[in-house]
């Protein structure tokens, strides 16, 4: 008999990013990357489980926009592309590598990794959101949805049609990815403010995530602290966060990730090696990039790096396994000590950061959860949806506004470097509103329009760009997704209200912005 | 297939190849492979390459003999960053402060003329106001306003109740970010500007924001609801429809027909224990949650925002030890953002110092509290001086207790911030001007 539950919750987003007008664009990267890296390590791994008859549940969020990138035939296409580039470059590597021995052997490591990955992909008809939706229907796994372009809902509440709008899309993609509709929403950034969870009633959605002051600060103050959900007014359940679980994995300086025995992220062949040896399969010629061959580990934080060793690596990530699962164990027996239900440990991730920036971190899942089925009893993995299952009674409590972003708030997506970006986003709104309201019968060609003006908005909500803004990482796209769909929205909101649709012009946006080909624009109603 | 190759050996970023390496281009002194042909399909693994491959080349033994001066500028520098990744990284660059594209290529309208003041709580104690006035719009009202700019007021409540803040702003501005006291507060905005005649004139207001809580609730009381999971919303609502259009809370409606026997409810399943103040204090204890810990466990990208600042030497941001992250990720820049500057950051702090001398015998007291004497009898106190009124009353008597003097020595910080402003990092083990700390 447990002692107590552990839910792991993994969030795979990424922004919605498609530029067929480029035949290569350097951001679309970031989807190629974390498929070979994250998604489908996690899928062969889940289907370890499966394989080997485990009784294991994990929750996965997958958000819209990253579904619709995965099922996209262009970017399926450039993904296979960039998965047979990994393949013939891991060769020439094995040839360049002969006869440095500790770098061969990495180089062989790879080539035999690309070789796998390129076969898994192509055997699921190079879209993986059959291979999850399968894992869903043999019952194990939990997928759950998030918001269509995984806006920030508490910077929307003050316009209700868009909370709506961004809900409920995301809720009728799920139903198209998954058929099915979902049970629980990751809320993005786990950002919560009181009123989101009327739409999400409305969406029939059960449950969703708060961080751990969301919960700690929810009024009345709710009695088991994180350790077990409370019901909202309104009968959704909100879960909070645990810190302890979150510490050990998140931190890179005081987490698993930073162990000097794993991979190091950024010392990569595409800024190692000779330009002309790897301009072939940079994401864009004659820009140096990450191409996902890395040949060193941490080490430390001296600039000198020693080779990477992958089995002192597996090794680290064995320990830290076992020592995740100890440190669960403790805290389980310590809280069931001194509540009167058996507590309840929420650890969501972000899903990327399992493979992509933490190289080991899908053998790190696999050896820990491995470890948590067959080496103990305190812990059992469930979701939380099997925990409501479980404990149909809660305490009903309003969680407190939050978010997982710096310092608990709203600030990373609200500062100096993009507040500019508001001003924009809610007259666009407010003009959404309008239009829907005008054409209420509307002809196919303005149907057309107001489709591609909520899908340029919704693009334009997405709080990836003003992160992106705020982090420095990619600011000048960030800044030219913003504009692009703004004015793309502008241009369209005056066809429709000041002159006339330009159906050439219109057809172009829907072929390039194709997400949600059934949106819904009369959510904005 | 194997392929006959004439391997270069190469480590990377540690030997140059041997003699039949090719030219090289200036920028590339790392190992580079001759290439050989494509093979067109080689799609299984090479393990067997060892076997016939040609034996290691004379170049293998040769040193580089340029000098390492010549070689400068043509490898990439190795990155400053290390560690695992970070969301959205595709290169190592680190981006230069204002190296994003200037404002001035945007095309979007500079405003729309809405006239509409928009105001949203960013977290406990910091507000985000936004008003949609054209440049011409904003002329007109700074013109007709007796300081030649606009005032932003922040009622708490609603607009005309309490005021919280008056803020004069930038002639230009659009935005201000405002400081407010008062977390788990209804916040609303108006703006206007004072006529010649000195005359309130308002503009616009906004609707009404609520800052978060930034501590946990006082109410204790506790109810407890059972939902059945697998019931959809459509259904528990129609349920109680009668009791909703009562307009009570569903939770609250399912429970009334829980206790009234509705079939389609079960009771509920295990009825809540009673819950002992030593329960209490014990969970209590287990989540103490303090401010530093919680932002520690923000995302990665907390973190790598911290560590990338540090290796690219910044002083514009302040960095404190890791465990002040709330000073490092301060108030981001000042002033409420004039239009066009990016990036612009503005810290403050204060210290007090207290200082004096007297007879080196004499004995000398800070509230009370005796100090010691620098053998030539002087002394010095520094004390961090946040917000707030001290007074410290110092006395000195002489050895032989006929002769004394004092000082009544009254300080009072109440900092009015103007747009982002920062913490500036002082000296952790400065504590404030109060008696207690006196040593």
């Amino acid at each position: 008999m447990s002692q107590g539950y552990l839910s792991l919750v993994l969030h795979a987003h990424l922004p919605f990013v498609r530029h067929p007008e480029h035949e290569r664009f350097l951001e679309e990267n970031w989807l190629f990357e974390a498929v070979a890296e994250t998604y489908i390590p996690l899928l062969q791994i889940m289907e370890g489980w499966q394989r080997d008859g485990m009784d294991v549940r994990l929750t996965l969020t997958m958000t819209p926009s990253l579904c619709a990138m995965l099922r996209d035939p262009l970017l399926q296409d450039r993904c296979a592309r960039y998965l047979r580039e990994l393949v013939e470059l891991s060769e020439k590597e094995v040839h360049r590598t002969y006869w440095d021995k500790p770098f061969h052997e990495i180089a062989l490591m790879y080539h035999r990794r690309f070789i796998e990955l390129r076969d898994y992909y192509q055997g699921c008809g190079h879209n993986l959101i059959t291979a999850f939706r399968r894992l869903q229907d043999a019952g194990r796994i939990e997928i759950i949805t998030s918001a269509a372009t995984h806006a920030l809902l508490p910077l929307l509440a003050n316009n209700s049609t868009s909370l709506r709008a961004q809900i409920l899309t995301g809720r009728d993609y799920y139903r198209d990815c998954f058929g099915r509709d979902p049970r629980g929403i990751w809320l993005p950034e786990c950002a919560y403010v009181n009123g989101v969870e009327s739409i999400l009633q409305e969406a029939n959605i059960r449950w969703f995530i708060v961080d751990t002051h969301g919960l700690l600060h929810a009024n009345p103050r709710p009695r088991y602290g994180v350790f077990a959900p409370v019901f909202t007014p309104n009968g959704l359940a909100a879960f909070g966060r645990d810190l302890d679980s979150a510490r050990q994995v998140w931190s890179r300086h005081e987490g698993y990730p930073g162990d000097f025995r794993y991979r190091d992220f950024y010392r990569d062949v595409g800024f190692d090696l000779d330009l002309e040896y790897i301009r072939p399969y940079l994401a864009v010629p004659d820009k140096r990039s990450f191409i996902g061959i890395k040949y060193y580990r941490i080490t430390g934080t001296t600039p000198n790096k020693d080779v990477y060793n992958r089995q002192l690596a597996l090794q680290a990530a064995a320990e830290h396994a076992g020592h995740f699962l100890s440190a669960r164990i403790a805290q389980v027996n310590r809280l069931a000590g001194i509540l009167d239900r058996p507590p309840l440990l929420l650890s969501p991730y972000d899903a990327e950061l399992f493979g992509h920036w933490w190289y080991e971190g899908p053998e790190f899942l696999d050896f820990f959860v491995r470890k948590a089925c067959y080496d103990q009893n305190t812990i059992k993995l469930i979701t939380p949806e099997q925990y409501l299952q479980l404990q149909p009674t809660n305490q009903v409590a309003t969680p407190s506004a939050s978010s997982w972003g710096e310092e608990g708030y709203w600030r990373t997506w609200l500062n100096e470097n993009n507040q500019w970006i508001y001003p924009h986003l809610q007259v666009a709104q407010s003009r959404m509103d309008a239009m829907v309201k005008r054409f209420k019968k509307p002809s196919k060609l303005t149907e057309r329009a107001l489709k591609q003006a909520a899908r340029e908005l919704l693009l334009a909500q997405s709080s990836d760009w003003p992160f992106i803004l705020r982090t420095g990482t990619s600011p000048d796209y960030a800044k030219r997704r913003v504009k692009d769909h703004l004015l793309r929205f502008i241009s369209l909101y005056e066809q429709l209200t000041q002159s006339k649709v330009d159906e050439k012009w219109l057809r172009e946006m829907e072929s390039r912005d194709n997400i949600f080909p059934d949106v819904n624009y009369k959510y904005w109603a | 297939m194997v392929k006959r190759v004439r391997a270069k050996i190469a480590a990377v970023g540690k030997r140059l190849t041997g003699k039949k390496a090719r030219e090289t281009t200036p920028e590339k002194p790392a190992p580079k492979a001759k290439s050989s042909k494509k093979s067109a399909a080689v799609t299984e693994p090479i393990e067997e390459i060892k076997a016939s491959a040609p034996k290691a080349s004379r170049s293998r033994a040769t040193k580089s003999a340029v000098p390492s001066i010549l070689l400068e500028g043509d490898q990439p520098s190795a990155s400053p960053l290390s560690g695992p990744g970070q969301k959205f990284v595709l290169t190592p660059d680190v981006p230069e402060p204002g190296s994003a594209t200037p404002d001035a290529e945007l095309d979007l309208p500079e405003a729309y003329g809405t006239k509409k003041l928009f105001v949203a709580a960013r977290d406990p104690h910091w507000l985000y106001a936004h008003w949609d006035l054209t440049t011409e719009q904003l002329h007109k009202f700074n013109s007709l306003s007796a300081h030649k700019h606009l005032v932003l007021r922040i009622f708490t409540n609603e607009v005309g109740g309490t005021l919280a803040v008056e803020i004069h702003v930038h002639p230009e501005s659009r935005h201000w970010f405002v400081h407010v006291d008062k977390a788990n507060m209804k916040y609303a905005a108006e703006l206007g500007y004072y006529a010649t005649n000195r005359k309130w004139k308002r503009i616009c207001i906004s609707g009404p924001t609520l800052t978060p809580p930034d501590s946990m609730s006082d109410d204790l009381n506790v109810l407890f609801a059972t939902i059945p999971i697998d019931l959809p919303f459509a259904k528990l609502v129609a349920l109680v429809k009668e009791a909703v259009r009562q307009n009570i809370s569903l939770v609250a409606a399912l429970e009334q027909l829980r206790n009234n026997g509705h079939p389609h409810l079960p009771a509920k399943s295990v009825p809540p224990a009673q819950w002992t103040p030593d329960q209490e204090k014990a969970l209590a204890h287990v989540l103490s949650m303090d401010e530093v810990r919680r932002v520690w466990l923000g995302s990665l990208e907390i973190t790598e925002l911290i560590r990338r600042q540090l290796g690219r030497e910044l002083s514009s941001i302040a960095f404190s030890p890791f465990g002040g992250v709330s000073s490092v990720t301060s108030h981001g820049s000042p002033f409420g953002g004039m239009p066009g500057e990016k990036g612009f950051w503005f810290n403050v702090n204060a210290e007090l110092i207290i200082y004096g001398a007297t007879e080196p015998d004499a004995t000398v007291t800070i509230g009370g509290r005796e100090i010691k004497l620098r053998l030539d009898g002087s002394f010095s106190y520094r004390f961090a001086l946040p917000d707030g009124q001290y007074e410290l009353p110092i006395v000195a008597v002489s050895a032989d207790k006929t002769d004394a003097r004092a000082a009544e020595l009254s300080f009072s910080r109440a900092t009015d911030y103007r747009g982002e402003v920062g913490s500036h990092p002082q000296d952790p083990q400065l504590k404030s001007p109060l008696v207690q700390n006196v040593t």
